[in-house]
């Protein structure tokens, strides 16, 4: 028998271009094609263009309004040089390192909460979760001036309850950082979101198997739903790190967005997208920004690549032998 | 090894999503003269961006002109100026008419040719440059040529509240702001606070956005022409250094600006109404928004004096200007002479005035950059106020007497890093996480750095 299997003979493997044209021929193929052509059609113009353009704008002395000058690596050695480059990269990784874990726990805190809610209040609750992260983001930066407010801001005004003298989150360059932070978990409902549509992907009949072997309700979190939902957590801490290190809206709107909040803007809170869209439409440095854009480019590669490297390490894909 | 490529393509289209530029723009140096007949009737339509139709001094003005000319259609795109919006604007190619501009911002453009020089049109369009306050015009001409047409004349005055310092013992005479021993007492005594939650700020300064203005005060303006900056001049240092002195009589700025931040300025609420503050050098502009929001409050307006007892103050103002490749410049060009003419403004201070005194209330001017406008305005339009009304009429003569020879941060091309600069030394400065000489000193760098890659 198991000679006859070892002379049954096996087609050789198609050439990738082969299999190309195979599936090419079928008209499902070309169907799919012709729906993504529009997103490809938008992708080319609208972004792979800009990239290729800030690209070779990065070489050049540009100021928006007359012909760009080729001074090949000098905005990158500008760039290198540059101190308010380090202080807005100190601030935006600080951010970044602050904000994805904390933002992330308590989403991860919310959605376990979420997940214990049913009856006629699991909706309702679930949309309340998520109606701040549907706030527009400039009015979230000026929400947030209000309640940081030193003097009357209700975050102080909480504080003042147990008896605490809070900073002026503000205006003090101390903790304007610890404000922005504050501030950015207030649009955590779409993590949530994720975490909470994993959680309920998670077997039960797991749970029940940890409670028969003994395990407890920590146990059970930290052996079962936590390994069982690392790719849903894998997926945020990537999409939350690149938008943390991209942070510019709120923060623009609370220190830059006009000549009054201008007056207010501390070191603190200059982070490297903010320093950027000064340096291109403010200072008409357009081939500086550019550079600095590509620095963030790669600053951004390098780190997601080392989390996809580490994500290997830790995340279970359902199939997967881990 | 796919799933790690698709999210580093992902990274890549995300974080490159805000790296995009904008379009190329010709090699035209200093601007585009003006083309086209600038003597024709004015005609077709014109957009504007940068401006705002908030009061009926800049709504009447603008229906002057749609009376004068129906057949022009005239769009205002109301907002504050967003050099975004402008540039991408003109880098385009497709630039609106006319913008209105920040005074300061007027030498940067003009130094990149994204607005046209306006000689021609001020030559054909019979416009009378010598009606504008001269230290205005430095504002807005460049290289030697016009680049905008300024609109108002603001310049900063020391208000005071009449109802604190009497509490407190003082009068308006005893608020010295070039006498640092004096005012940083006055500043101590008037402030009251609770702990870090504040009632009052004593003597509040508006820092930092005037602070170049407190250089003119110490008889040391930072600028002293278009391509000489002073930011690291030991005159400087000293002149941050007291404002710093003020500032911390008074707990500290944070904390101040903190207090600031709360208050209702424009409103009936405001800080005078509410006695949230014991004098502060503010703008002419808000004499005017007192006189219409809190007629019943007791202030007393005086010009700021130097060391030697002389007048002294700085003036700002915004401008109207033609982008670079702009279509219709003769309507733009009638537009701005219009906008800005002595019986445009005229007709603009009759409806204040009909306004106010249908409210019961005193019509305390308004401030032009055209002297002949103004002179028409307080010379035939103006009433003085009587009874009551006597201290808004003292307010009104305050501000005139201060309005002499104010100084101007000269037309330059770096004035967006100037200001940049200046700004966050003075919040460093002020907020004590850097010495004033070495913030100063780095300002300064900033400044030459950037003058030297303009060219």
């Amino acid at each position: 028998m198991s000679a006859d299997v070892s002379t049954v003979p096996v087609a050789p493997p198609m050439s990738r271009g082969r299999r190309w044209r195979a599936a090419w021929r079928r008209p499902e193929t070309r169907w799919a094609y012709l729906f993504l052509l529009p997103w490809i059609l938008g992708f080319l113009v609208f972004t792979a263009g800009p990239m290729i353009a800030s690209l070779v704008l990065s070489f050049t002395d540009y100021d928006v309004i007359n012909a760009a000058t080729y001074v090949g690596g000098e905005n990158y050695q500008r760039m290198v040089e540059d101190p308010q480059v380090r202080t807005a990269l100190f601030n935006t990784l600080l951010y970044t390192v602050i904000h994805v874990p904390l933002s992330i726990a308590i989403a991860l805190a919310l959605a376990v909460l979420l997940n214990q809610i049913g009856g006629r209040f699991a909706g309702f609750f679930r949309t309340v979760f998520y109606l701040p992260a549907m706030t527009p983001t400039v009015a979230v930066g000026v929400l947030f001036l209000l309640l940081l407010n030193g003097q009357n801001g209700l975050v102080n005004a909480a504080l003042g309850v147990f008896g605490i003298d809070g900073p002026a989150w503000t205006t003090d360059p101390a903790w304007v950082r610890w404000g922005i932070i504050i501030m950015s978990l207030w649009t955590i409902g779409g993590t949530i979101v994720i975490l909470f549509a994993a959680l309920k992907n998670v077997p039960a009949d797991l749970y029940e198997a940890a409670r028969i072997d003994g395990a407890g309700a920590w146990r059970q979190f930290r052996e079962v739903t936590v390994p069982m939902i690392s790719g849903s957590l894998f997926f945020v801490i990537i999409v939350n790190t690149i938008a943390s290190l991209q942070m510019f809206t709120e923060v623009y709107t609370m220190f830059y967005g006009n000549a009054q909040s201008q007056l207010q803007a501390s070191d603190s809170a200059l982070f490297y997208v903010i320093y950027l869209f000064r340096q291109g439409f403010q200072f008409l440095e357009m081939g500086y920004a550019s550079a600095l854009a590509w620095g963030l480019f790669v600053i951004v590669l390098v780190v997601t690549l080392v989390q996809v490297k580490l994500g290997d390490r830790f995340v279970y894909y359902e199939g997967d032998d881990r | 090894m796919r799933k790690p490529m698709v999210l580093l393509a992902g990274a890549a289209m995300l974080a490159l999503t805000a790296c995009g530029g904008v379009g190329g723009g010709d090699d035209s140096g200093t601007g585009d003269d003006q083309s086209g007949d600038l003597t024709a009737d004015p005609s077709g339509s014109i957009t504007t961006i940068g401006f705002a139709l908030p009061d009926e001094i800049a709504t009447v003005r603008v229906d002057t002109f749609r009376e004068m000319y129906p057949d022009v259609e005239v769009n205002i795109n109301e907002g504050g100026f967003d050099e975004q919006q402008f540039l991408t604007s003109v880098s385009s190619g497709n630039p609106t008419e006319l913008v209105y501009i920040p005074g300061d911002q007027v030498g940067a453009f003009a130094a990149r040719g994204a607005i046209q020089p306006l000689d021609e049109c001020i030559e054909q369009r019979d416009i009378d440059l010598d009606q504008y306050r001269p230290n205005v015009l430095d504002l807005v001409q460049y290289d030697g040529s016009t680049y905008a047409i300024p609109e108002f004349y603001n310049t900063p005055v020391l208000v005071v509240n009449n109802t604190v310092l009497a509490e407190a013992g003082l009068s308006a005479e005893d608020i010295d702001i070039s006498d640092q021993e004096s005012l940083v007492a006055a500043a101590e005594a008037l402030t009251v606070r609770n702990g870090s939650t504040y009632e009052r700020i004593g003597i509040h300064l508006r820092l930092p956005d005037l602070t170049p203005f407190y250089g003119v005060v110490d008889g040391n303006p930072w600028v002293a022409a278009a391509d000489d900056f002073r930011l690291d001049d030991p005159a400087t240092v000293a002149t941050m250094e007291r404002l710093k002195a003020v500032q911390d009589a008074q707990g500290g700025h944070t904390a101040l600006k903190d207090f600031e931040n709360t208050w209702d300025l424009f409103g009936e609420g405001n800080p005078f109404a509410q006695n949230q503050v014991g004098a502060m050098v503010i703008e002419q502009w808000y004499v005017n928004v007192l006189a219409n929001t809190s007629p019943d409050v007791d202030i007393t307006v005086l010009p700021i004096t130097g060391a030697g007892g002389e007048t002294v103050t700085w003036a700002t103002s915004n401008a109207w200007a033609i982008p670079k490749d702009a279509a219709n410049t003769a309507t733009s060009c009638e537009f701005m002479k219009v906008m800005t003419a002595p019986d445009t403004w005229a007709a603009a201070a009759e409806e204040r005035i009909r306004l106010r005194d249908a409210d019961g209330k005193a019509f305390t001017g308004i401030y032009t950059a055209n002297e002949a406008a103004d002179d028409k305005v307080f010379g035939e339009l103006y009433t003085p106020g009587t009874g009551e009304n006597q201290k808004w009429d003292d307010a009104v003569q305050a501000v005139l007497e201060a309005q002499a020879d104010a100084w101007v941060v000269p037309a330059n091309p770096v004035g967006a890093q100037f200001k940049a600069a200046w700004l966050e030394a003075a919040n460093r400065i002020l907020a004590g996480t850097q010495d004033a000489a070495s913030a100063l000193a780095e300002a300064q760098d900033k400044v030459e750095q950037a003058l030297a890659d303009v060219g």
